[in-house]
């Protein structure tokens, strides 16, 4: 029985490029404080609004980080699905507890931000977990015994 | 769980790619499953059973704990 949900190996390229590209935007609007305004460059050239560029970087994050999480390796097999578990795993409780966090030190406006980055943080710890944790796993082989 | 696999690979001198490759995981999974990080599934542990031709009791035994 082979039957799991993981997307082809071909589709991990395409999401890095998705992801990279989407959270150097990110990191430039939350630079420019989400106020695209604020860019000579973008007002110039009229490229987009506010929503376009928003709906870019969340959505092109969180189709990167499926495309490259979720992607089989190029030899799949159980133990890269228990990482993978164990990354979402771990992304789940960090987030849950960065929400209780917040919910308690945050008030307003504040909170509001937090739940901003909110939307985007649980995809991007999960997929530093799991490189992480894929990294270890290959360091910790070594050479041919 | 402890198990026999780096001594029947040794015994029919296979590396641990070619015991990855005999049943289709990667050498990292071997080695791990060889230091006792990372329990394989049944099916995984009958593969690699059938490959060294033994039982699964001779590559594989509970410990105390387990």
């Amino acid at each position: 029985m082979k039957k799991d949900l993981l997307l082809p190996n071909g589709f991990k390229k395409a999401g890095w490029v998705l992801l990279f590209t989407s959270l150097v935007m990110g990191a430039w609007a939350a630079w420019l404080d989400f106020d695209f305004s604020k860019s000579a460059l973008l007002v110039s050239l009229q490229l987009a609004t506010n929503s376009l560029l928003n709906n870019y970087i969340v959505i092109g994050l969180w189709l990167g980080v499926i495309l490259v999480g979720c992607s089989r390796e190029r030899v799949e097999d159980e133990m890269i699905g228990r990482i993978r578990l164990n990354a979402l795993l771990a992304a789940f409780y960090f987030q849950a507890l960065f929400i209780v966090v917040a919910t308690l030190v945050c008030n307003s406006f504040d909170y509001l931000d937090i739940m901003i980055y909110n939307l985007v943080s649980y995809p991007l710890i999960f997929i530093v977990a799991y490189r992480w944790m894929l990294w270890r796993t290959l360091k910790m082989t070594g050479d041919e015994e | 769980m402890k198990n026999r696999i780096r001594v029947a690979r040794a015994e029919v001198r296979m590396t641990q790619q070619q015991l990855a490759d005999g049943v289709g995981v990667s050498r990292q999974t071997i080695h791990a499953i060889e230091n006792g990080r990372f329990v394989p599934s049944t099916l995984l542990a009958l593969k690699i059973a059938r490959l060294f031709s033994k039982s699964v009791e001779e590559l594989f035994a509970l410990e105390e704990e387990d």
